[in-house]
Formats: structure tokens, C-alpha cells, sequence
């Protein structure tokens, strides 16, 4: 996959958290790697100033190194098993810390906001997609 | 004539006119039209990329925030005390945030104009001087009341709690034409419905002989003998990155980057602040919003995105306004990870949302920042937090009184709110500042309009104290939060700042 904005590591890291955000109990549900969301999210970023673009990428620094604190394992988060990971990612949005708290947020905005912008997503929870896509509101 | 620096194969461009205007956004677009109607040479410079309406409508959700705002909706003022971030969206393309509002025209309440007229002795500032100009606007941007067929399934729910309360809702004006009720007038109207000012004022400034410059990124404010001969900058390639340099000199300038930039132009610049108040002062009108879920399924997207509003709280500051995106953004905004967040999505079809902001006193400001952006700090005053505690409150007991099963609040720790009881445990006392997700979409006051060069920046008019042909013609220059949305007082404004301005210099000439 061309990356524009990340390194191979930091777009490793990207699609863990997509596999976490968008996992869903239901198997037949598109997985965030059939949707491509990691290229995805990639090429929107692209556009973004140097100085944002950083800040990502620090706060993906951050969000990989910081289970030390918050699961107590000397691990990354690309090393934590699935479930630590969940565990970690749903610290991480409740933590007490405004500055943690807000950097996951504006990462998950991010993400949120690539994934439920696609039609399979929106459709696989009951959505009329089709409606939405061509605009016609109150017809 | 249109311009895109993107295409351009020169690295150097200099030109020359009558009246350079800074910005494409509301007061831009306006002050813009109004020169090049008088008959003026008129060069129009914009940072942003063009995109013919034809191309913008079919964007989709993402690509809008992409393409059309500033820092991609990244635009943050830094928390100051018990504060959060606060994200202020910003437009940054033909149109600025006009583009991107969601049509909802106000005028300055009467309060505010008596404050600014007698209290701040603004004279020029007062309703029977300004009325002229808001009959104008309204009849070139087509602002009507929202129809009530338009209202969606989420609205009337929460008319009938409010009703219940008794508590009224009035409907909103918008700048609209044959809007069809798609919800998606943050993320450019699909239909070319909502008037904005790259549909009305752009095209006849083009017309009358106008020229556009877009992806220019002015820099440089160069001024002599007491007045500005040009303003000199960046030619952008299409990712934004410097691809060539311009100077353009002008008899007149009119800064119109919006309340953020212009100060930051201004500080970068060390111009026009002898007063020490550029970028000071700055508001925000910090804004929340509050989902109802229902047990019915709603579809609130279908239908206005914003049809009703109510004052009935405006003496402690609080304006009430329906507001409901498209599933694809509310979807952003809901909590959780995974099978959680998923089934908060399925359920947004029941859910209604409104919401609310607070008529704040300054107490922000507009740094210079070390790269090409401004720093912005806020600080969340007590009042302003038991404002939107408050506002929390009364939202939430309109959609329980509706029927609601739970009521989604943008309060960490508290976002679910499952009982009355549960929401009246909310107090200012038990909520932190900091615990708000707030944005803010109508930033004011950070070069404001006074009677001396010691206390503002511009004179009433927008000309500024220090160079006479430099005029300041948007949000920058209120001298207070004005408690309702700003659109239409910024137009007001800048229509009569232009026509002072073109004045003046028939006059001079």
C-alpha cells in the first residue's frame, strides 16, 4: 500500500485501531480492511498542514506507547492481545487526563468520520444509504 | 476573470487595482461585488482552492471537510483554566464559512445594538442605522422563514416537549431557496439552495469585472507614508505548498480573512495595533449539542438542518437552535468503541438532537503562531459554564417531557442520561468546564470597531485607525458577542463598510 502521510509503522498502527473502532460481533459485517479504510484515512490526511500532520503522528506515537500507563504492560499497542487493546482504546476515551482524552478523541473523529462516510457501514446498521447519497432528504 | 495558483505556470505574479480584498468569505464576496458594481478595478485573493458549485455538491460527507475546511475541521483554541478545546470550524474556499453554515440568519438582537449604541456610545452602530442595510441583505440573499414542512420528525418532538414545558419555538430564518430538506448545508447544499455568498455575491463581482485569485495566501502587509501600497504573499500549488510569490498594490484594502485570521494577519504584520487589542477580545459563542433517543424511529436528518430556535433563555445568555446532521456525522460525535459505538449509530434513527451556545463575554485571544497558522487560547468563563450547564438542563427536560428514553449530553463521565432526576444532579457546581466537548461556529471580535485609536482597532466604518485606505469588514470587528448566529450581521456590515468605503473615496478623489 503507497503510503502519503505514514510510515509503514505508524500505518501498521492505524489499522490496528481500525480493526478495534469498526470491529463489529456480526461476521457477515465488512471489516475495515475489505473497505480499505487505512488507505483511506492515509489520503485524507494527505492534504493536511506539516504542523497537523505531525501532531497525528505523535498522537499515534503516544496512543502506541501509552498502555504502559493505562494497562500496565510493558508493551506497545501493536504488541497488546485484541481484548487488551478494546480495553485500552475504551481507557483511553473515558481517561480523566483532558489532554489524552482530547488527543484520542480528534483521532477517533478522524477515523469515525472516514469509515461511516462509506455505504456498507451505514447500511450494515439499517441506514438508507441511498437516500442519504443522493440527497433527497424529505421527498 | 477567475485565477487558480494551482495552474498558474509563472512563479512571480504582480498586479495592480483599485480595491484589493482579502478573503472570499461573507464579508469578502460582499465588499468585493459592491467595488466592482461601483465600477472599481477589484482583485479578490483566496487561500483556498476553487471548486466550480457543480463539482462541490457531489462531494461527499468527508471530502467536504477535506476540501472545504480550514485545517480539515482541525482548528483548535487552546483550553485556558477550566476549559476544553474548543473546535472552531472554519471555511476555507470560495464562499468561507458561508459556504459551510447552515443558512440560519439573525439579526442583532435590539439589546445588543441599545449596548453598542448608548453604553459603548457606537452610534453608527445602533438599529435604525444598520435596518437599511438588514433589508438589503435579506432581500439579496433570499432570508425567509424556514417553512414548516421542512421541520423534521426530531424537531417536532421537541416542540411538543417544549409546549408541554411552555417554552416557545420560533422558526429560523434562512438563506434559502427551494431548500428540500437534506440536512447537509454544513458540507456545501447539494441542490445550490442556500444563498451563500459564493453563489450570490462571487458570480456578479466576476461579472462586473472582478478578478478571483484563488490559492493565494497573502503575507506581507506593505505600508508607507502612513498608508498601505500592497500586500504581498504565497502562489499555492494544489497541496498548498508554496509554488511562486505575488504583489499586488491597490489603492484600498479590505481584510476579510475572518475574525481568526485577520488578527493574525494583523499581528504578523505588527500592524494597526497601537491599541494592543488585535487578536484580543476574541468570543466564541461556545456551542453544545444534546440527542434525545426515542423509541420511534425518527430519520431527523430528513428535513432542515436547522428549522426552529428559542430565545425564551436569552437573559442568561443561552440561545436554543435545532440542529441535525446526516447519520454520517452524527455517527462521529456518538461514544464508544466497536460493537458499542456501532449500536449507538444503528439507534441514531430515533434520536433528535439540539443545540445550544452562550453569548460570552471576550475572553479569548489570537496569537501569532509559529507556522503559517494562528494560536488560539479560550477560557471558559464560570458563567458561560453554568450557561451551558443550564442549557444541558433545559434540553434535556424538554426531550424527557417529549417522551425521550435517554438524552445523550456532550459532558464527560455524564453523557448518558437515563432519568429528570439524573439531570437535575447536574449542577455548575458538579460539572467541570473541561468536562464539555464545545465547538464554536461564529468567532467575533479580535480587531474591534470603537471611537478612539486608544480602545479598537477599527473606526465604525472598519477603517482602520492607523492606515485609512486599510479597512477591516468581518467578524473581527463587533465589539461584543452578539448572542445569535453572525452571518447576517457580518453581511449587513460589510455591505455598509463597502459603501462607506466607496464613499470616502470618491469623495478623497
Amino acid at each position: 500500500m503507497k503510503s502519503f502521510t505514514f510510515s509503514q509503522r505508524q500505518l501498521n498502527i492505524v489499522i490496528a485501531l481500525c480493526e478495534r473502532f469498526f470491529r463489529s460481533e456480526n461476521p457477515k459485517d465488512a471489516s475495515p480492511s475489505q473497505l480499505n479504510i487505512a488507505a483511506k484515512i492515509d489520503v485524507w490526511l494527505a492534504e493536511l498542514s506539516p504542523n497537523l500532520q505531525s501532531l497525528i503522528k505523535m498522537d499515534l506515537w503516544a496512543i502506541n506507547w501509552f498502555p504502559i500507563l493505562f494497562v500496565r504492560r510493558f508493551r506497545n499497542f501493536l504488541q497488546l492481545t485484541p481484548q487488551e487493546q478494546d480495553c485500552y482504546l475504551c481507557k483511553l476515551e473515558e481517561c480523566r487526563f483532558l489532554t489524552l482524552r482530547t488527543m484520542f478523541l480528534a483521532l477517533k473523529t478522524i477515523f469515525y468520520l472516514n469509515f461511516w462516510d462509506e455505504e456498507i457501514p451505514l447500511r450494515e446498521v439499517g441506514h438508507d444509504f441511498a437516500s442519504l447519497l443522493e440527497n433527497r432528504g424529505r421527498v | 476573470m477567475r485565477l487558480e495558483g494551482s495552474q498558474l505556470q509563472d512563479a512571480y505574479l504582480e498586479d495592480r487595482c483599485d480595491v484589493l480584498v482579502l478573503g472570499s468569505g461573507t464579508a469578502g464576496a460582499i465588499a468585493a461585488m459592491e467595488a466592482a458594481r461601483a465600477g472599481k478595478k477589484v482583485i479578490l485573493l483566496e487561500e483556498g482552492k476553487y471548486f466550480a458549485p457543480e463539482v462541490k455538491r457531489n462531494f461527499k460527507i468527508a471530502e467536504s471537510v477535506r476540501s472545504l475546511y480550514r485545517n480539515q475541521g482541525g482548528m483548535v483554541a487552546f483550553p485556558w483554566g477550566d476549559t476544553p478545546p474548543v473546535v472552531i470550524t472554519l471555511g476555507c474556499g470560495a464562499g468561507g464559512s458561508s459556504a459551510l453554515t447552515g443558512g440560519v440568519c439573525f439579526r442583532i438582537p435590539d439589546k445588543v445594538h441599545r449596548h453598542w449604541a448608548k453604553e459603548l456610545g457606537l452610534t453608527e452602530l445602533a438599529l435604525d442605522k444598520l435596518l437599511p442595510f438588514y433589508h438589503k441583505v435579506e432581500e439579496l440573499f433570499s432570508i425567509r422563514e424556514t417553512p414548516q414542512e421542512l421541520r423534521s420528525k426530531g424537531v417536532f418532538k421537541f416542540e411538543q416537549g417544549a409546549q408541554r414545558l411552555g417554552i416557545t419555538c420560533k422558526p429560523v430564518k434562512r438563506n434559502m431557496t427551494d431548500c428540500r430538506g437534506c440536512s447537509r448545508c454544513n458540507f456545501i447544499c447539494p441542490h445550490g439552495a442556500k444563498q451563500s455568498v459564493d453563489i450570490v455575491c462571487l458570480p456578479k463581482a466576476e461579472e462586473c469585472g472582478a478578478k478571483l485569485y484563488f490559492e493565494f495566501r497573502a503575507t506581507r502587509l506593505i505600508a508607507k507614508n502612513g498608508k498601505v501600497q500592497a500586500v504581498a504573499g504565497e502562489i499555492l500549488d494544489s497541496q498548498k505548498k508554496r509554488k511562486g510569490k505575488f504583489t499586488i498594490h491597490a489603492d484600498t484594502f479590505v481584510l476579510a480573512m475572518g475574525t481568526v485570521h485577520t488578527a493574525h494577519f494583523l499581528l504578523k504584520n505588527r500592524a494597526c495595533n497601537n491599541s494592543g487589542l488585535v487578536g484580543k477580545g476574541l468570543t466564541l459563542h461556545p456551542a453544545i449539542r444534546i440527542y434525545g433517543l426515542f423509541d420511534e424511529v425518527l430519520n431527523s436528518h430528513q428535513g432542515a438542518l436547522q428549522s426552529v430556535y428559542v430565545d425564551d433563555f436569552m437573559d442568561d445568555g443561552i440561545t436554543l437552535i435545532a440542529i441535525h446532521v446526516p447519520p454520517n456525522i452524527i455517527s462521529v460525535t456518538l461514544p464508544g468503541i466497536g460493537p458499542g459505538h456501532r449500536e449507538f449509530v444503528r439507534l441514531s434513527k430515533q434520536m433528535a438532537a439540539f443545540g445550544a451556545f452562550y453569548h460570552d463575554q471576550p475572553s479569548g485571544r489570537v496569537w501569532r503562531g509559529l507556522g503559517r497558522e494562528p494560536f488560539v487560547t479560550y477560557r471558559l468563563s464560570s458563567q458561560a459554564k453554568a450557561g451551558l450547564v443550564k442549557a444541558c438542563q433545559v434540553i434535556g427536560q424538554i426531550y424527557f417531557a417529549a417522551g425521550a428514553r435517554q438524552i445523550l449530553l456532550p459532558i464527560w463521565s455524564k453523557t448518558v442520561i437515563s432519568s429528570p432526576d439524573e439531570l437535575k444532579s447536574l449542577t455548575p457546581e458538579t460539572v467541570k468546564g473541561k468536562w464539555f466537548e464545545i465547538s464554536s461556529y461564529h468567532p467575533l471580535g479580535t480587531a474591534r470597531m470603537g471611537l478612539d485609536r486608544h480602545h479598537s482597532v477599527v473606526n465604525q466604518f472598519g477603517q482602520t485607525w492607523d492606515y485609512p485606505n486599510l479597512w477591516i469588514s468581518d467578524g473581527a470587528t463587533l465589539p461584543t458577542s452578539i448572542g445569535v448566529n453572525s452571518q447576517e450581521p457580518i453581511m449587513a456590515l460589510a455591505l455598509r463598510n463597502t459603501l462607506h468605503m466607496l464613499e470616502v473615496g470618491n469623495n478623497r478623489q
